[in-house]
């Protein structure tokens, strides 16, 4: 059972294939009667495929804009609640084999009327949805070993205008979310494509725009250019780091609002198309974009001067006065061009996402005590961090286990170093006696 | 028509009525044929396959090509037949086999149970109303997906007083036809809450997580 944040609040086993629950008090609801709003049932059916996250058959139900006390089978009841989880198990013994989904059939009797809404894949573990006249399909790649992950997204329907794409909902609470796209499908030139990025506000609901990236190509000149905006979030400008192949930053370069980074020599990759990596993450309240391609860039830093050999940009808003607190959503729309007067038969594919949790960790001394086994942090420093540090520095070795190597790197010597030593004992030492 | 290789960066064009032979196709046990608004697409699921197209040299290796309607007043969703032959091969054995009204919600494609009134909103909305009292009534939300796909369910009715004889039944079907789980929500006398079981029998569940 989770709560409206998705937290879980209650969970266990039941034995057998079939179990029932039943909900009541659902919050809003008066007499039977729902006070001036439209209550919906959320039903999600998803294969997980992001790191860290156990393969299964996972089946998830949630209320919208409400919860419910829930008593599940004879047990107490739980109030509060906006969704079950639910995930069958299957004898070892049993063959088993990932299914494809081939429809979700709803089914209603004794009503007259029923309203459907947002349909939905979870290709890949996100929920996806198009934007606009698109429309959305599993596809197989071309090339490679036909298996699972040789699937992709394809996202049809572009036309001139920039209304359609996807929209990617990753989740509340990740640390840092990408996409991999391939722009150049099938046919016809897209001209632009632009990500817009959503993230939940810090202690509240409602999403909101922090900012948007858009790649706009001249097929003709073999150029293309790279445009941030974070005025959303009240950057006036950002900066955009160069990085070589090994992620050290080559150039740092700051873009005014409304500027452009210049790639004079794009050109198409070979084998891949057009893959590319369009991202973000927070990091210490900032937001980050970042993109790369299947192939090392030239960049213009200033006019007659050109970078080469850069293999990711990542961009940083400048003046943020609006804090972001963990990735949510990311929209893809694009544009293309028809020198064959295909009109509307562009489109793009997502080969793959990926996400990570945003750290919960509230003191550097918070290592342990979350996550299923119990070492990860969890909000509070106290004697499971205290017990974890211990074992971790009798060992010694952050081969073995690096969580008690938490200081003596980065400019401050507050970042591990690969080595654990006096100096993690003493910064635990201190942030333990602190707390969270 | 145009014929597009994705990948290989081959379109040839093909007069209305041209054959495509897949000498290779043996090789794939299983090919996905998707009826798109003006395409259909073909996605070899075990192999690549090779195409001959007539008067041209043999293109191999082809896991995915599309077949494009070049003619916009004949776009190929309004197709009202198809015909599949095969050479060499006894039996042909044809599955999922589904034709896709024009009805997509968030780009996604629905086919209707109920002759009652559908309607297609602007927020993408599926309304269907004016539904038979008895059973049957609903809709399939195509999927075609290795990882699942979603959708919201309007639960109002489901909570008024006296809704005890109604329900909703959500099921998820495979490519296989194995029904991967069902739940079934009913209303309740008093109203204000409902009834949810959820059911993985049919896949041979010992507990549910």
């Amino acid at each position: 059972m989770v709560d409206t944040s998705g937290a879980i609040v209650d969970q266990g086993t039941l034995d057998g294939s079939t179990i029932s629950w039943t909900s009541s008090a659902i919050a809003g609801i008066a007499g039977g009667v729902v006070a001036g709003r439209t209550t919906s049932y959320g039903h999600q059916i998803h294969l997980p495929q992001f790191v860290g996250t156990p393969p299964g058959l996972i089946s998830e139900e949630k209320l919208e804009n409400a919860t419910a006390t829930v008593r599940l089978g004879g047990n107490p009841p739980r109030q509060n609640i906006a969704g079950i989880i639910m995930r069958p198990r299957i004898l070892p013994t049993m063959p088993w084999r990932s299914p494809v989904i081939s429809s979700i059939d709803v089914d209603c009797t004794g009503l007259p009327s029923l309203k459907l809404t947002d349909a939905a894949l979870t290709s890949f573990g996100a929920v996806s949805q198009s934007v606009g006249r698109s429309k959305l399909y599993e596809q197989f790649q071309t090339g490679g070993t036909p298996s699972q992950q040789d699937r992709v997204l394809e996202v049809s329907g572009l036309d001139s205008t920039l209304e359609n794409g996807v929209t990617i909902d990753f989740g509340s609470g990740a640390g840092s979310i990408s996409t991999e796209l391939l722009d150049r499908a099938y046919c016809c030139h897209i001209t632009l494509m632009k990500m817009y990025e959503e993230h939940l506000a810090s202690g509240s609901n409602p999403l909101y725009k922090t900012g948007s990236l858009n790649e706009a190509f001249n097929i003709a000149g073999g150029t293309a250019t790279l445009t941030p905006d974070f005025g959303a979030i009240g950057a006036d400008s950002c900066d955009a780091a160069l990085l070589d192949a090994s992620g050290t930053v080559l150039q740092t370069v700051n873009l005014p609002r409304g500027s452009s980074l210049l790639q004079p020599t794009w050109t198409a990759c070979l084998t891949k198309l057009g893959l590319s990596h369009w991202g973000s993450r927070v990091e210490n309240g900032r937001n980050i974009f970042t993109y790369d391609r299947c192939a090392p860039m030239t960049i213009q830093t200033a006019p007659g001067t050109l970078l080469t050999g850069v293999y990711k940009v990542e961009f940083a808003p400048i003046g943020q006065t609006v804090a972001t607190d963990g990735a949510s959503k990311l929209r893809f729309t694009a544009t293309a061009s028809f020198s064959d007067g295909s009109a509307d038969r562009a489109s793009f594919v997502i080969t793959g996402l990926s996400r990570t949790e945003r750290s919960i960790a509230c003191s550097p001394a918070d290592i342990a005590g979350g996550g299923p086994d119990a070492l990860s942090p969890d909000g509070i420093v106290d004697g499971n961090d205290f017990i974890r540090f211990i074992n971790a520095f009798a060992i010694g070795d952050v081969a073995v286990d690096p969580s008690a190597d938490i200081a003596g790197g980065g400019p401050n010597a507050d970042q591990p170093d690969g080595i654990i030593d006096g100096s993690d004992f003493i910064a635990f030492i201190n942030a333990f006696a602190v707390g969270c | 028509m145009t014929l597009n290789l994705a990948g290989l960066g081959v379109r040839p064009n093909l007069p209305p009525t041209a054959a495509l032979l897949l000498p290779a196709v043996q090789s794939a046990r299983r090919i996905a044929f998707t009826l798109n608004q003006e395409s259909v697409s073909y996605a070899s699921e075990n192999g690549p396959f090779a195409v001959l197209i007539p008067g041209a040299a043999p293109i191999q290796n082809v896991a995915r090509f599309v077949v494009v309607c070049d003619t916009p007043a004949g776009p190929l969703s309004a197709a009202t037949d198809c015909l599949i032959t095969g050479r060499g091969v006894n039996p042909i054995k044809l599955g999922g086999c589904i034709l896709r009204p024009p009805l997509n919600f968030h780009g996604t494609a629905v086919i209707t149970k109920n002759k009652g009134i559908n309607e297609l909103l602007p927020d993408a909305t599926l309304r269907m109303s004016n539904l038979l009292p008895g059973a049957g009534n609903g809709a399939s939300i195509m999927v075609d997906s290795r990882w699942g796909g979603s959708c919201t369910t309007e639960l109002t009715p489901m909570l008024a007083p006296g809704s005890q004889a109604s329900s909703i039944t959500t099921s998820r079907k495979g490519w296989d036809g194995v029904i991967y789980g069902t739940h079934r929500i009913t209303g309740s006398a008093a109203g204000g809450s409902f009834t949810t079981s959820c059911d993985f029998a049919t896949i041979s569940a010992v507990g549910i997580d």
